[in-house]
This record gives C-alpha cells, structure tokens and sequence, in this order.
C-alpha cells in the first residue's frame, strides 16, 4: 500500500494507502468529498476538476491524477468560483446538497473559459449535471447572473 | 462475518435530530451487545425480514475475532405528507474499509436531513464508535431522486359516455393499483369534478409510506386514460381535440382551454418533419379545472425516442417552480421507468440507467399563457404534462400508448411496420 498526495484545493494532503482508490474514495478519506449518487459516472454530483479540466471523480483513479491541481466546489476561491458560489446562493440553486456541488463546479468550468456565455451554453455545460427537483431553469438562471457579475467585472 | 443478531428499530421523530443512542453499544466492551430501542409510538413492530442495514462490529483491537454483527432499522414516527417535499428514502453505504463489501443502510429523513445534514452524519458517527472503527459514508439518492408519490404501480380502465353535443355526462373507471399496507381506497381525484363510476382495488403490499399517493395528487395515469378517450374519441369522428374539449368539458374548466385556442395549430396527424419521413410530429392537449397543457412532440419511428419541442402552459398563478413540475410529467410519460419490488417495496432500478432523468436539454422553453383559473398544483401540472404528451404520441403515431412511461422499445412497438417499396429480391 502506497500512500497518495493530493494538490487538493491548493495544499497538498496525503491519502494514506490511497494508490489504489478512486479519485472519490480519496476525498472522503480526507473528509472533502462532494456527494456521489450513482458512483457509475451518470449523475454528475461528485464533478471535481483536476488540471482545470472537469472529471468524475467516482471514476477517476486518485493514483493517475497525479500532481495536477483538484478543486472541488468548496475550494473553487478564485473570481469565477466566487461569483458562481455567491450567484447560486442569491437564487437558492445550492439548496440541495446532491446536485449543486456538481453544478458549481461545472458552471465554475465555463465561466473560466469565457463569461461571455449564451443560455444554451450554459445549459451544454451542466448537461453531465442531474438535478431532480429544479428543471434546470433556477441552475442557468444563476450561471447567468454570475456571468453577468463577471462581465461587469471584466468591463 | 456472521448474520445479524438482533434487529434494532431505531425510531426517528419528525422533527428535530434524535438522539441515536448507542451508548450501550459502545459501552460494551469486545463484541457488540444488542442494542436495545427505542419503542415505536404506533405500537407496531416493523414487518421482520426488513433489515436495512448490518452492520459488523469488531474487538477492541480491530481485529475481526469474535465478531458480532448488528441489524438496524430505521422509519420515521409517521409518514412525511408535504406533497411539496415527501420523505426522502435515503440509502447511506458504509463500507468498513477499502477491501470490505458496503454496507447499505436505509432511512427515511425529513427534507432537512437530506444528504449531508446532521442526521446522516450522526448516524455515521454513531455507527462508526459502535464498530470501532472508520467508516466511510456516501448516499446513493436514485431513490430519492425517483420518489413521487404517484409511483406505485396502478392499472386504470375507463368509458366515456358523451351525451348530446359531444358533451361528456359520465365515466365508469376502473382502478387497480399497489397501495401500502392499510391505506383507504381513495378515490383518486381527477381534473374536474364529473359524475364518475368508480371502482378501486388496491393490493396492498409492503411498500414504504413513502410510496404512497398523496390523496389531492391528480392520479396521473387516470388523467392521461381521459384525455387518451377524448382523443380517440376526436380522431374516430374526425373532430379537432381542442374543439372537442371545449364542447365536452364542464363549463368550469373551459378557460384554459380558451387561453390556449390562440396557438393551437390543431392536430398535426403524424406529419413527417423531415424528407425520409422518420420523425413524425404530434400535438397534443391535456385540460383540468386549473390548467391547460398543449405539446407538440416529435416522435423518432427508427429509435422510438421523442422529442418534445414545444410545451405552453394556460394557468393562473404559476407554481413556484414550474420546469420541475413539466420535468417530472416528462420524465413519468417518458423516460422514468420505476419498477418497484411487490413484496419489499425496494426500488428495483439500481441506477441512472435504468432511470433516465431530464437534461438540461430536454425541456423547451415553456410558454406561459393566462386565465382565470384556480391556481394549480405542481403535482397537477406534472399529471397534466404527462397526458399531453401521451395524446400527442396518440397523434403522432395513430395508436393509443397504454403505459407510463411510453421507453423507446414502447413507442417503437406502437410505430407501424414501413410499406414495402421496391422490388423484393427474388
């Protein structure tokens, strides 16, 4: 057994044993994992971005993540991540807590490529998300807004 | 690992955290001793045979020798009914280790316990000092996810007697469906008040009270059965449904009919929207007391999947969150195939696969028009979305679907065989 370390959230944490662990299993290990509801990569609820890039972490090994940076929806600090976080509190899109870690992290993504994003932009990039409860409307309404906030910002 | 020894029904109150008092668990030093419950207010032990959860407790030092197991149980004083929120059944996997099976544990929590509240975590906490060891705990939510309260399964047959002017004067409807131990036959309320004929017969089974139906909750399949013989009805006399409608239904529930008229292009009879003729379209209406639902839908005859491109809404007051409630009558009409177990009342689908839920893309842009109407219930616009879009398959395809949801291998089922054309091999 092998232990792991892990850029996580920008300070590098140890996960003891944790070479053969999923990327998830890795995180509930050191007490930061988002919720993970199929563990089959069909619901989106356990999105973390490694290197930037956002990944499943139910089905991603911890061993191949390797020294790239993991954010997940509490670490997301920077500009973006804020006004994502602050933008789906104002609304109440974070009510529930299986789905909306993933929908931050996911608008998070898009909003760091360009916040100058369209509706059915938004919409593609929570497409991995599911959300039983809201019909997706509250989600992009408050990817808008913090899009909007980030548009003022950039201006 | 040896079974369970004892199974302890820990009793949760409605409201507030309780106290899951294993002390007597920890106390006890090496193997864990039985857990002595609470007593359930309702005097009644749950049905034996329904352990939830096992969990294995080790020694003192960790190691597995002389180990015991214990089998918990966990239910709420009594039924959650907010139909905005019904109880969500949580299941908590524990697993003791990196190599061990999980370990699934079943509870039904108040909408405020949900996920990652206190409750979850205490109970983990509890059970990991009972163990002695660290437990790793994640929720899988597909049945919270799928829990509506019109789930259990229910078979309706119906008759429509129209009278002079196409106007509707009776319906003789037949319901059988599954209800949980000791439920009244409720008569399932439907959009509008008519004189109704009905005969109900329930086959109770051990299903969870959260399965249950919500007694105001318009019985959906019911809802769909009469719009489904109202649009048979229009298209064996040639009539346009909407116009039928309006000359059939109570004068109470004509307004959001009347809002609709405007944007109804009538029926589209299973036009070809494409030149291979492979996508066939499809309009359809469903009208209560409160609202009125119209979609169009496009209907895939190579895939059996459908398409729903247009959804516009008559009501008054529009419910708080609207998309959800038009998800969810998609997702019953269409997509959302719930088998629940008879003699647990366990789901049966194990995953987002068997469970296809709504995507950011699924649903249009709604239109919403108004009237003067009651203002509805979510749960009527759910039932009502869902009746539309079966009235539209009905036209699309020119066959009556007779299941909820209508999955692809369903719809493909309704589609009609292709004309030969060309000349065969010979």
């Amino acid at each position: 057994m092998t232990d792991l370390v892990l850029t996580l959230n920008g300070t590098p944490r140890t996960v003891p044993n944790g070479a053969n662990l999923t990327l998830i299993e890795a995180l509930r290990v050191l007490n930061a994992a988002p919720p993970a509801l199929c563990g089959e990569g069909a619901c989106g609820s356990c999105l973390v971005l490694v290197g930037q890039e956002p990944v499943a972490a139910c089905l991603t090994l911890a061993a191949l993540v390797g020294a790239a940076p993991v954010e997940t929806a509490a670490g997301l600090a920077d500009p973006v991540g804020k006004a994502v976080r602050a933008a789906f509190a104002a609304s109440g899109a974070d009510a529930c807590p299986l789905c909306s870690a993933g929908m931050m992290v996911a608008a998070t993504h898009a909003l760091r490529i360009s916040p100058w994003i369209t509706d059915d932009e938004v919409r593609a990039a929570l497409l991995g998300q599911t959300c039983r409860c809201s019909g997706y409307d509250l989600q992009v309404t408050a990817v808008m807004q913090a899009a909007a906030a980030l548009q003022g910002g950039a201006a | 690992m040896t079974g369970p020894l004892a199974t302890a029904v820990l009793t949760l109150p409605r409201a507030g955290h309780p106290a899951l008092d294993l002390a007597a668990a920890r106390a006890a030093p090496g193997v864990l001793a039985v857990v002595e419950a609470p007593a359930n207010p309702a005097g009644k032990a749950l049905p034996a045979g329904q352990i939830v959860a096992a969990l294995a407790a080790v020694d003192a030092a960790a190691l597995h020798r002389g180990m015991a197991a214990l089998a918990l149980q966990v239910a709420p004083v009594q039924p959650i009914t907010e139909p905005a929120m019904p109880n969500l059944p949580l299941t908590l996997r524990a697993t003791r280790g990196v190599n061990d099976p999980l370990i699934d544990l079943c509870f039904h929590a108040a909408p405020g316990d949900a996920a990652d509240g206190p409750l979850p975590q205490r109970l983990a906490a509890d059970l990991a000092t009972a163990a002695g060891v660290p437990l790793c705990l994640t929720l899988t939510t597909v049945e919270a996810l799928a829990n509506l309260p019109q789930r259990p399964a229910v078979a309706v047959a119906a008759r429509i007697n129209l009278g002079q002017n196409q106007h509707l004067t009776g319906l003789d409807m037949r319901l059988n469906r599954q209800a949980t131990a000791g439920a009244t036959a409720a008569h399932p309320a439907l959009a509008f008040d008519l004189p109704l004929a009905l005969t109900v017969d329930q086959a109770e089974t051990d299903l969870s009270p959260a399965w249950a139906m919500h007694p105001e909750t318009p019985e959906p399949a019911a809802t769909a059965l009469l719009e489904l013989a109202l649009q048979d009805h229009a298209l064996a006399q040639n009539l346009d449904p909407l116009a039928l409608r309006l000359a059939t239904l109570p004068a109470t529930a004509k307004a959001p009919l009347q809002a609709l008229q405007p944007g109804w292009t009538g029926p589209l009879t299973g036009e070809p929207a494409d030149p291979q003729g492979r996508l066939r379209q499809g309009a359809g209406l469903a009208a209560g007391l409160a609202a009125a639902v119209q979609v169009e839908i496009l209907v895939d005859t190579d895939t059996g999947h459908v398409l729903m491109p247009v959804c516009r809404i008559a009501l008054s007051t529009r419910p708080a969150n609207i998309a959800a409630a038009v998800a969810r009558g998609h997702g019953l009409a269409l997509t959302e195939e719930v088998a629940i177990d008879p003699e647990t009342g366990a789901l049966l689908a194990d995953g987002f696969g068997d469970l296809h839920l709504a995507s950011s893309f699924t649903l249009p842009d709604i239109e919403i028009l108004s009237c003067a109407a009651p203002a509805p219930s979510a749960d009527e616009i759910t039932a009502l979305t869902a009746a539309a879009i079966l009235t539209a398959m009905c036209d699309a395809l020119g066959q009556r679907p007779c299941h909820l949801p209508m999955t692809p291998d369903r719809v493909l089922a309704l589609v009609p065989p292709p004309v030969p054309t060309g000349r065969p091999n010979t």
